[in-house]
């Protein structure tokens, strides 16, 4: 029997590639994998990545912004900064990338039923958020959460991800969806400001809850104090790890912290399991 | 030695006590037979560690970087004071560096000595055809034990660095102290030939060179050791644009060694510290020796030894040699056409 | 027992004829020392000189491999079946070595087809040490020279005699293949291979190196890092020419859109290793570099895998161009871990 080969991308369709911001730097892909059986084969959870292939180009991970409960089509949301991102831009409906995966450890949602669910995201590292909203909005499993809490910022209106997603999440009454910018501009009415001030401000309940933060450093080293002032326990703060990651399997090194690799234990870890670990990230 | 060794380590001693310097970088004794460590001293405690042999060849001058960049311990923004000891090349590559506005002159405390020259750790190896498990000294002569092999008698001599052997300026050019008697330059060795291939066919050339690099593995022992590779990003690290490919395929070697001997041209001090440094022993001398060599006969250059002139490669003079240029292929010596 | 005899001047024949439809590799004259390369005749093993600058990692992890090529329609097209292979004459550290790399790429759920299939298809018959090079320090880690660990057959060298001591059922049937040139061992061998054991440990000089695991991560912030590293240049030798360092880079080349996408060994003492795109580091210092490397090694490897990823071949020893010596590092850590460790 031929053995799996874990770095053998499988090969998937760009069906749908959108410029989400004004700086014309972030770009979602929609994709499906050619092969009916690959597409089965990929099940995954919120939080998890896939390692990304423009042929001749390299790999590149990406958390997956799309929900299973949307489909099997794959939705990547991918900022230009290197050679690799830099490829996928350029890159049209009907090309064809590399998808491996799903890779990484998913949120613990089992952990997350019977309680409230509070989002904190920053910039373009919304993606694995995105997924997670619409993962626990969708009708077969709302009712599995309490109160649902998203908090979201970027630097201008127009650097918002996702904007469909965020005024359909906005127009329901089981989810409180909360926006900001650093600064506005004349189509702006919203908040102004930093996340972690606004999450000060919206002040979520920390009883029975979790919460998801993922985003720039700065914005992360911020919001934990707030977390923290808010009641959230270290065991109930979730925090997202970007970490240069290659083989995606715990072999190649790159993202080890501590005793760690960021790609199989991660890539998001408790805020006491990071405690525990050398601030190396 | 033993003489400069002992004046060295109360030296040491003093500039500490006169606060003159926070650091000292020089030499230690190893574990392993035939091997020096580099070594800082924060204070004159472990001054009984430091030596001077012939086995000291790192050119200290390539710690500088991270020294200055980072320094051990350090509290304030103050960069520290560093005291080094330097042996002719080593004191030529401070100049060099000087000249390249890497480091300033008065963050150095520079003491200086005469080298009788180093051996060369890959000769040793090759003559006794197996790991040194021992050695002792007698004068110059020296008697290693290797595993497998059994006893051996060498004569320094024999197994010196190549750039040892051809060095003009073996005493330091550039002190604030000096140990010993300085030598003269070596006039009989300025215009040595240097590379024994300069002359051969370029099949020949080629062929050997690709022999040598076919041992790589881009471990980067070369360039660390090296003070003149102090680019924030070598052509070899670069990822947007990637110039030259990660693996040791042939092509990628080749690159790799032939970018950097260019980058050495009228730079290199030939201090032989990359030939030690290659736990491979490939021959790296040829290239540097010959890209040196061209820029040494066709400009003038004596690399490293005058903080006045300018750089061969930075100056432009009308009596330069311009025929590579306006007659390719009939040039003067040894620019690699026939 | 079912141990045998060979004679030592016999070895290579001994190798030929127990491996006879597979290919050997085993250490070569080089010179700097050996190089492990294809056997395929008499005089060229040569198992007198040490084990030399570069371990016999590369033979099955090798530094440059193709993982696939592209464009590709047949999936797993690459990963073909490898060689029957005999690893002859390496030592027991390097066999050890390998044994916790195949755990690495074992590990996680997820097999690394490539380096498991060469180690699924090559057997390892490993040469003890009678003569420990300078840096070695394996009876301090676990190992020792003629330590079994990784090791489907071992020689132990006796004077002019080798005892072949069968380590795993593949090592039996080998030495049994050996015919005559394998002859039962008599008490007397047996005893000469302890003694020869006795002996070369003797010869290892022991380090001390830091297994309180709690207070050596308790000492991750201590100035000890900077000191040791101090010298450190940022070069890969120590990396590269380890056993156990396995560390490595996956990167495509093509032009037109036909290619491969390979992958490199890779160094954490680079700074390019741990280089964000944004241009943030994590491992900005080489101090950083340096204690990840250790840590790795002695710390995070027994977390992880429950050993520590460190055979004491020495190799980054002798290996180093400024001289760090990773006993003495050991040593001024554990004393370090000693006194401030929590």
């Amino acid at each position: 029997m031929p053995r799996p080969n874990p770095y053998l991308p499988r090969r998937a369709t760009i069906e749908k590639a959108v410029i989400e911001n004004d700086e014309r730097d972030l770009k979602s892909f929609t994709v499906a994998f050619i092969d009916p059986e690959e597409r089965a084969a990929f099940t995954y959870l919120p939080g998890q990545f896939a390692e990304v292939s423009v042929y001749g180009a390299g790999e590149c991970p990406l958390g997956v912004a799309s929900s299973p409960t949307e489909g099997d089509r794959l939705l990547f949301t991918v900022k230009r900064t290197g050679t690799v991102t830099d490829a996928l831009h350029r890159l049209r409906e009907g090309d064809v990338i590399g998808v491996r995966g799903p890779l990484g450890i998913p949120f613990p949602i089992e952990r997350m039923k019977g309680r409230s669910v509070v989002v904190v995201g920053g910039g373009f590292a919304f993606t694995t958020l995105r997924s997670l909203a619409a993962y626990m909005l969708s009708p077969g499993n709302r009712a599995d959460f309490t109160d649902l809490t998203v908090i979201y910022g970027a630097r201008s209106p127009g650097e918002l991800l996702y904007k469909e997603d965020l005024a359909a999440w906005g127009r329901r009454d089981d989810i409180r969806v909360e926006i900001t910018v650093d600064e506005g501009d004349e189509t702006w009415s919203g908040h102004e400001g930093f996340v972690p001030t606004l999450f000060e401000r919206v002040a979520p309940s920390s009883a029975n809850a979790m919460i998801v933060i993922c985003g720039p450093p700065l914005m992360m080293k911020f919001t934990l104090p707030v977390a923290a002032k808010l009641g959230f326990a270290p065991e109930d703060i979730l925090l997202s790890l970007e970490m240069r990651m290659k083989c995606g399997i715990g072999k190649c090194g790159r993202c080890n912290i501590g005793s760690r690799y960021v790609c199989v234990d991660g890539p998001a870890f408790t805020l006491a399991e990071l405690r525990r670990l050398p601030d190396e990230y | 030695m033993r003489e400069v060794e002992e004046q060295l380590r109360s030296e040491v001693v003093r500039l500490f006590a006169e606060g003159a310097i926070d650091l000292f970088l020089g030499y230690s004794s190893s574990r392993v037979p035939l091997r020096s460590a580099a070594c800082v001293l924060h204070d004159a405690d472990g001054v009984a560690r430091l030596v001077w042999n012939r086995t000291c060849t790192p050119n200290l001058a390539a710690l500088l970087r991270e020294l200055l960049r980072s320094p051990p311990g350090a509290t304030g923004d103050a960069p520290p004071r560093i005291g080094l000891l330097a042996k002719g090349c080593v004191s030529r590559s401070l100049v060099t560096l000087m000249k390249a506005n890497q480091i300033s002159r008065e963050s150095l405390l520079i003491i200086g000595v005469d080298c009788p020259g180093m051996i060369d750790r890959h000769k040793v190896a090759a003559r006794v055809g197996g790991e040194i498990a021992a050695a002792i000294w007698s004068g110059d002569d020296l008697a290693v034990r290797a595993t497998g092999s059994g006893e051996h008698i060498l004569s320094a001599e024999d197994v010196l660095l190549d750039d040892c052997r051809t060095c003009a300026h073996p005493s330091a050019v550039l002190s604030d102290r000096f140990l010993g008697e300085p030598r003269a330059p070596r006039r009989d060795a300025l215009d040595d030939p240097a590379s024994s291939l300069t002359e051969a066919e370029p099949e020949e050339r080629w062929s050997h060179f690709q022999g040598e690099v076919a041992r790589c593995i881009r471990c980067y022992a070369c360039r660390e050791a090296c003070p003149n590779c102090f680019c924030t990003e070598c052509f070899a690290d670069a990822s947007d644009p990637r110039w030259i490919g990660v693996t040791t395929d042939e092509t990628d070697l080749a690159l790799f060694h032939l970018g950097r001997a260019f980058h050495q041209a009228g730079r290199c001090v030939s201090c032989g510290a990359c030939v030690s440094a290659c736990p491979l022993g490939i021959d790296l001398r040829m290239l540097y020796e010959k890209v040196n060599g061209d820029v040494k006969v066709r400009f003038g250059t004596d690399v490293g030894t005058s903080l006045d002139e300018p750089e061969p490669l930075c100056r432009f003079a009308l009596e330069d040699d311009e025929t590579f240029m306006t007659e390719p292929g009939k040039g003067g010596r040894g620019m690699g056409v026939r | 027992m079912n141990e045998r005899i060979v004679p030592r001047d016999a070895v290579t024949e001994f190798a030929l004829r127990i491996a006879p439809q597979r290919e050997i590799v085993g250490p070569t004259a080089d010179r700097t020392g050996i190089r492990y390369d294809r056997i395929e005749g008499p005089f060229q093993l040569c198992l007198d000189a040490g084990h030399g600058v570069a371990s016999p990692k590369g033979v099955l992890f090798p530094q440059t491999e193709v993982l696939f090529r592209f464009p590709s329609s047949e999936p797993n097209e690459t990963i073909a079946e490898p060689r029957e292979r005999v690893l002859f004459g390496i030592r027991p550290c390097d066999a050890r070595a390998l044994a916790l790399l195949d755990r690495i790429f074992q590990s996680d759920g997820v097999e690394d087809p490539y380096f498991s299939a060469r180690y699924a298809a090559t057997t390892i018959v490993s040469l003890s040490c009678t003569e420990p090079g300078p840096a070695c320090f394996c009876t301090s880690v676990g190992g020792g020279p003629a330590d079994p660990a990784g090791s489907d057959l071992l020689l132990i060298g006796i004077g002019e005699r080798l005892l072949a001591r069968p380590v795993t059922q593949t090592g039996r049937e080998l030495l049994e293949s050996g015919g005559d040139l394998a002859q039962p061992a008599a008490s007397e061998h047996v005893a000469a291979a302890v003694e020869a054991e006795t002996q070369a440990t003797a010869k290892i000089e022991p380090v001390e190196y830091p297994t309180d695991l709690a207070r050596l991560a308790g000492i991750f912030h201590n100035t000890v890092w900077d000191e040791i590293a101090a010298t450190c240049i940022g070069c890969g030798v120590c990396t590269y020419v380890c056993p156990t360092c396995h560390c490595f880079d996956i990167t495509d080349e093509a032009r037109r859109g036909r290619g491969r996408r390979v992958r490199s060994w890779d160094s954490c003492a680079f700074p390019s290793f741990t280089l964000h795109g944004s241009g943030r580091n994590p491992r900005e210092r080489q101090a950083a570099r340096l204690r990840q490397r250790i840590l790795h090694k002695f710390l995070y490897g027994p977390e992880r895998y429950g050993e520590a990823l460190c055979v004491g071949c020495g190799r980054c020893i002798t290996g180093c161009p400024t001289g760090i010596d990773l006993r003495s590092l050991l040593e001024a850590v554990t004393v370090i871990m000693n006194v401030e460790g929590a």
